[in-house]
């Protein structure tokens, strides 16, 4: 396998002083741009040891996927190594001629991307593209291969791997694609896996079954694995070792208890704290400010303008930290002031209990109706093929109801596919329901009539997930903010001018922003334009489809607590669209989970995560990674098998008999109706009982 | 996370910026030719060195001054009446560009909105607009052109508006792609919830983003109708004298082209020199827009 002699006991990987298979040492990267060449990376130094699992973790910017390229030699052709060096097995890597880095490639360091459907052929079987990988790694007649490919995709749990191999990309889902291209990347039997943001483009319920692979690859074919990430919980579940990364640098290093238990880069304890936690136990706290441009870098200490710690101290703007190492421990922290951290936990802990939710409830009152009701509404789409063939017909929404209170929130959650950003787009008046009615404070919108009546549209606004697309790049702040107004004919210029000050004072951000265009903004400032937007109307209804999931973990944090600060200052509504379980649950009042476009479990957010009734919920709740290892490893793990369903042809009874661990003959053929269980409402014959098992937070000796 | 966050600003030397972004030379030097083109087709008479109509039969036929035979007073030489060749390119520049800028502009007239309804709009209107579209691609267009010109009798105006209902088709096709792209846009989606109208949508975020790309095709359309009117000119069915147009000073001079080769060759340049500096115009706005 890899050519190192690996013959060091079982559990040696736990000893310091274990050789390490992979060295890197004082990494320096620089990429040329228009403005002069920009570092990249400043000193990056890791060691991967035989079998171990290192995680390295950073938002995006950070330099995290550059070490990867770096590793691989990869580099762009506008970006070179400047420095340093990647020792492996005895050779510095940097130094290899490209003849010779083919060699390493695949057969001793092997990379997957974030994206497996983009890096397969789509022209091609993945049977064919597996086979090509092992002929590159052994030189086999590609003729013999249809045993050992079969064997391969085996080894990877793909069910039914014979018939698989003779698909294309496009007929396996994305975690199936995921699955063969590890079996690529594994083909010429590598030392060392670097997983590059593995599981980011999939589904919860997928990723947890690609990293659950990884795992057991990982110690069967003594195989050390560098993840690359931005998923504390993805970190928290898999990894033994982390090395955190800001701006190009390590700043933190250690085991991964420590790092959870014991952060001691203030960047650490932040991006901790940033973190929505899915026991609801917990507040989310922001990092102030945003990650720094590589070509304007701070003095000192890279993070000293965004650090709490620092309290004007002249060394952490004149000197840069080193890397040093804890004494009494294996962790190395860049900081000045890293011993400060344990009195920082003592005088606060990071993990700041909830208080107890009296703001949370709306106040409803039972005598007037509810601000939306969304009443058995179903959207079908026919789909064509060819010019006189009609393809079949997709039913996107499968008669969903919900009602949203005055002040409440509630959050649609499912995986893709599900038809909640549907839902969402019918709820806007974006798409017409195929039946059903939407109505809001009691006017009827779905009376067949494609625009909205007047005086309706400005009460219901939007925020969409892509921050970047909904701006129009050509337009100035100013008349993004104010459109609302525009051509609502609301104000005067002046007015509308000082009504969107207001606004972006209200998002954090400058009156002087006003003149900018979005293109000078970071994809955080954009989305709280975009919501400086909606706001500006003082719309009683805001639908909210995803509006986190395209930002970094830390700016994800500072615009959630912005949502949480507009909920309670101003009487909206919210429609939040999601996916991601722990997001929910520090926003929600209520939430609806939608399987192939049914509702499935509906309730108050407290009851459905702590008593989740329906099968898939739990799966879903299960499969959320937590950013806190001792929890994470020890909560009820439920892996799904198989992928979702295509809603082309969705499964009789009920629709997620097919990956249920319970099911039973009747949920072949009934599908379960929606019934009430306690405070909530829950589509399943075998419904579960009991709270899941979530131990609380630091429920570990710290 | 009360604190507000500071956006850097992304221009930072502006005149570094500016000599960095500079055009290169060959663009440089069409946006000259171009310019000196609009002021000569302007001022038109005005600024001839010689009148472009007045006859001297004693100096019939004079090459150029650099050639045995010709002299300073008539720079490029005279035709077979004794009449300033210089003069004569210069006046019939304004015919001729007049045409090419009106007929592109008349296609753009009729091409835009077309495509922007069905673009926009979609369904039934767009199939019944692209199938006008495609029909009307498929139509041998000369054939049009000379049948409306031999109904309505030549002339400028009459070129112009044949050339114009029959080239109007790239505009359509332009426009109607880029708003079905724009369409999907999130800041589309974003101006509906917000309430706008589809006036409002069309002039503030369509438009905005058709412009580019529209002057972009048109800037191609121009030097492509003023080839067009040459030829038209040439056979005879395009600008009738006494209007002088550049096409019209080669169809006048093909019989002496072999005794007076500067008739037909600096009324050709012109073209030549007008076609491929708009040309080089074009690709420089469209590099311009590219790095924006």
């Amino acid at each position: 396998m890899s050519t190192l002699p690996d013959s060091l006991p079982d559990g040696a990987r736990e000893l310091p002083s274990m050789p390490a298979r992979l060295q890197v040492e004082d990494l320096h990267v620089e990429f040329s741009t228009r403005r002069g060449p920009v570092p990249v990376l400043s000193g990056v130094s890791l060691d991967l040891r035989p079998r171990e699992r290192v995680a390295l973790v950073g938002e995006s910017g950070s330099g995290k996927s550059v070490t990867a390229l770096a590793i691989m030699g990869l580099l762009s052709r506008n970006g070179w190594v400047s420095g340093g060096s990647v020792t492996y097995a005895g050779h510095d890597l940097t130094l290899l001629p490209e003849k010779e880095y083919r060699k390493v490639r695949g057969r001793e360091i092997a990379l997957i991307f974030q994206d497996p459907t983009g890096s397969l052929d789509p022209l091609r079987t993945v049977g064919s593209q597996v086979a090509e990988a092992i002929v590159t790694a052994t030189g086999h007649r590609k003729s013999d291969l249809r045993d050992q490919v079969v064997q391969a995709l085996h080894q990877m749990q793909i069910p039914d791997p014979e018939r698989r191999a003779g698909q294309y990309p496009h007929e396996l889902s994305g975690g199936m694609n995921q699955r063969v291209m590890i079996a690529i990347a594994l083909a010429g039997g590598p030392g060392i896996l670097i997983a590059d943001e593995p599981t980011t483009a999939l589904d919860a319920t997928t990723a947890a079954g690609i990293m659950d692979l990884l795992g057991t690859l990982a110690h069967d074919r003594d195989m050390s694995v560098l993840l690359i990430t931005h998923d504390l919980g993805v970190v928290a579940d898999f990894a033994e070792r982390v090395e955190l990364m800001y701006a190009g640098r390590i700043v933190e290093r250690g085991p991964v208890n420590d790092i959870f238990y014991r952060p001691r880069h203030p960047y650490t304890i932040g991006l901790l704290g940033s973190v929505p936690d899915v026991s609801g136990q917990r507040v989310v706290k922001a990092i102030r400010g945003s990650i720094p441009s590589l070509t304007a870098l701070p003095t000192g200490c890279v993070f000293h303008p965004r650090c709490d710690r620092m309290q004007e101290r002249h060394t952490c703007r004149e000197q840069a930290p080193d890397l040093a190492l804890i004494s009494g421990s294996d962790q190395r922290v860049a900081c000045h002031f890293s011993d400060e951290a344990d009195r920082e936990h003592a005088a606060g802990p990071r993990q700041e209990l909830a208080e107890p939710e009296t703001s949370r409830s709306a106040d409803t009152d039972p005598a007037t109706h509810p601000l939306v009701e969304v009443d058995d509404i179903s959207v079908v789409f026919h789909l064509k093929q060819g010019l006189f063939r009609s393809g079949g017909q997709v039913t996107a929404v499968d008669r969903v109801s919900f009602d949203i209170e005055r002040g409440e929130t509630l959050a649609l959650v499912g995986e893709s596919g599900s038809g909640k950003s549907t839902t969402a787009r019918v709820v806007l008046g974006l798409q017409a329901p195929t039946s059903g009615r939407v109505v809001f404070d009691g006017v009827d919108l779905t009376t067949g009539d494609k625009r909205f009546p007047k005086g309706v549209r400005r009460r219901v606004q939007a925020v969409f997930q892509d921050p970047t697309s909904s701006l129009d790049p050509r337009m100035l702040v100013l008349d993004i903010v104010t459109e609302p107004l525009v051509v609502h004919d609301l104000g005067s210029p002046a007015e509308r001018r000082q009504r969107a000050e207001e606004m972006l004072d209200l998002v954090g951000l400058h009156p002087e922003h006003l003149e900018r265009k979005p293109a000078e903004f970071s994809g955080g400032q954009r989305q709280r334009i975009a919501i400086a937007r909606a706001l500006i109307v003082e719309p009683d209804l805001i639908v909210c489809d995803e509006p986190v999931t395209a930002l970094d973990v830390s700016v994800q944090a500072q615009v959630l607590l912005m949502f949480e600060r507009i909920k309670a200052h101003r009487n909206v509504s919210l429609l939040f669209i999601a996916h991601d379980l722990a997001v929910v649950r520090q926003i929600a009042d209520r939430v609806a989970v939608i399987y192939l476009g049914e509702i499935v479990e509906s309730g108050p957010a407290d009851e459905v995560f702590t008593r989740p009734r329906h099968p898939y919920t739990r799966a879903l709740l299960s499969a959320i990674p937590v950013a806190d290892p001792r929890r994470g490893r020890d909560r009820d793990r439920i892996i799904l098998e198989g992928s979702t369903p295509s809603a082309l042809a969705p499964p009789s009874g009920c629709r997620f008999h097919t990956r249920c661990w319970k099911a039973e003959d009747i949920c072949h053929t009934d599908p379960p109706a929606l019934a009430p269980h306690g405070p909530a409402l829950a589509a399943c014959h075998f419904p579960e009982e009991g709270p899941v098992h979530m131990a609380t937070p630091g429920g570990g000796s710290r | 996370m009360s604190s507000t966050v500071d956006a850097p600003r992304l221009s930072g030397n502006r005149l570094g910026d500016r000599l960095r972004h500079a055009p290169p030379l060959s663009a440089l030097l069409a946006y000259g030719f171009l310019g000196l083109m609009c002021v000569v087709a302007v001022t038109g008479a005005l600024l001839t060195p010689a009148s472009p109509t007045d006859q001297d039969l004693a100096a019939r036929l004079m090459p150029p001054f650099w050639q045995a035979g010709g002299s300073l007073e008539h720079i490029l030489g005279t035709d077979q009446l004794g009449r300033d060749l210089l003069s004569r390119i210069m006046v019939g520049a304004r015919t001729t560009l007049a045409i090419g800028v009106a007929t592109a502009a008349l296609e753009a007239l009729i091409g835009v909105p077309l495509g922007l309804t069905a673009g926009y709009f979609g369904g039934r209107l767009e199939r019944v607009i692209m199938s006008l579209t495609d029909i009307q691609m498929g139509f041998p267009a000369a054939l049009l052109i000379i049948f409306i010109v031999l109904v309505l009798g030549p002339g400028p105006v009459v070129l112009t508006v044949a050339m114009g209902i029959n080239g109007w088709m790239i505009f359509t096709r332009l426009t109607r792609v880029t708003v079905r792209s724009l369409k999907t846009s999130g800041f589309v989606t974003a101006s509906v919830v917000a309430g706008g109208s589809h006036r409002f949508i069309m002039r503030h975020h369509l438009m905005p983003h058709l412009r580019g790309p529209l002057l972009a095709v048109f800037l191609l359309e121009v030097p492509r109708m003023i080839l067009a009117e040459s030829v038209m000119s040439f056979i005879g069915l395009g600008v009738q004298p006494p209007t002088i147009s550049w096409g019209l000073l080669i169809g006048g001079s093909r019989d002496l082209i072999a005794v007076a080769y500067w008739l037909s060759l600096f009324p050709g340049l012109a073209i030549v020199f007008t076609v491929v500096s708009l040309y080089l115009v074009s690709n420089d706005l469209a590099a311009r827009r590219a790095r924006l």
